[in-house]
């Protein structure tokens, strides 16, 4: 194993390149979902997205979308001039039951991590059960979001990475091709 | 943003070190000798240690559970004294007109406005009550993680460290490089491809 502090500069682009790979996958192959993790029934991305495009100089670009009209079209654009996405905000469903977190790419940690509802606590002795039933719905945020990042580095170190970054760089193109015409 | 929050933001660790020597009392008893003190030190800007989930401001655990089901759950505190920017501002401008006036002199050297600006400030944090913060904190035993309930490097930093002092345990965070290693879904060939990985551009 690598130093860590090291290690966490070195590869926060992988989580980067994760979150680009699962609004290609959203859009494009949205069944591999279920292959991944039996339990999801859906995922798509919500209202919030950030990218970032680092050019020589040090110079930072940030380009933040959110919102619930917002499209993704400027996210594109940025996609296609190099720019990577740093977090993402995703939903996905497991029956009749929703999740919501946004992802950040750099450390894969969760924020406005929101589960299907719990019951309220109406007595302290209630406390222990509704600790219990929200880690498990944390839990479970979990589970799915590693399942599809192993997916994704299962990939990513696999021969079949070369066909599938050609088929990301379509996407981008085709994309962005089509907002020229429209 | 805690554990039975509407929205929650989070930290994931795992936890690493000899935990064979660590049974359910003595754990109890090191969060029990680092818990948050319970007399409040004025002269102390920052404050930290563990308390119960069931009552964050009284740091007694002799009453208190830290057993959820299978988990282990309680609560880092952390006070911390800040004066507001605006307040130390008006103060070192009084206290230097007073100064000048007393002294006879036009303007406070460097080294005198210094001084006098941590005077001010000491003095103010003094009179100054802690503002507390409280994450929860939740221990997976069985998967050997910790569940963090904030993503603010401050707090993160402090778990990090209050956990090693506890508990002589260190907690790694889980990020793309520790994940892809301590997965067990992925062979050590991945492992060894993930190490020589370099960044792709999505455009052509």
């Amino acid at each position: 194993m690598l130093d860590i502090a090291v290690a966490y500069n070195r590869f926060s682009f992988v989580g980067q390149e994760f979150l680009t790979w699962l609004w290609f996958i959203s859009e494009t192959q949205d069944d591999i979902f279920q292959k991944v993790h039996e339990e999801i029934t859906d995922l798509r991305l919500g209202n919030r997205m950030v990218l970032q495009n680092r050019y020589g100089d040090d110079r930072i670009e940030t380009l933040t979308i959110k919102g619930d009209t917002a499209g993704l079209e400027e996210a594109m654009v940025a996609l296609q001039k190099g720019a990577v996405v740093t977090e993402m905000q995703i939903i996905f469903t497991s029956g009749e039951h929703e999740w919501s977190l946004t992802l950040k790419g750099e450390h894969l940690g969760l924020s406005g991590l929101k589960t299907p509802e719990t019951a309220s606590i109406k007595e302290i002795e209630e406390t222990e059960g509704a600790v219990i039933e929200k880690f498990f719905l944390i839990h479970k945020a979990y589970e799915i979001t590693d399942k599809l990042f192993i997916h994704f580095i299962k990939i990513r170190t696999g021969e079949i990475w070369n066909n599938t970054l050609l088929l990301m760089r379509e996407w981008v193109k085709k994309s962005n091709e089509g907002k020229i015409h429209t | 943003m805690a554990l039975l929050s509407a929205s929650t933001a989070l930290t994931r660790y795992r936890v690493e070190g000899n935990k064979e020597t660590l049974s359910l009392e003595t754990i109890r008893e090191k969060i029990n000798n680092n818990r948050f003190p319970e007399t409040e030190d004025p002269a102390s800007f920052f404050t930290s240690g563990w308390t119960p989930f069931e009552s964050h401001y009284l740091s007694d655990f002799s009453e208190k559970t830290i057993i959820f089901g299978t988990h282990l759950l309680f609560c880092l505190r952390i006070d911390k004294k800040s004066v507001p920017s605006r307040i130390l501002k008006k103060m070192v401008t009084i206290e230097t007109q007073k100064r000048l006036q007393e002294s006879g002199k036009e303007f406070l050297s460097k080294n005198e406005k210094k001084a006098l600006k941590e005077d001010i400030e000491a003095s103010l944090l003094l009179r100054i009550p802690a503002t507390p913060n409280i994450y929860d904190i939740l221990w997976d035993m069985e998967a050997e993680e910790v569940y963090f309930f904030s993503s603010q490097k401050a707090a993160n930093e402090e778990v990090e460290t209050l956990f090693l002092k506890t508990f002589g345990l260190h907690l790694v965070r889980i990020f793309p490089y520790t994940a892809a290693m301590f997965s067990n879904e992925l062979s050590d060939i991945e492992k060894d491809r993930f190490s020589t990985l370099s960044p792709v551009r999505f455009s052509e």
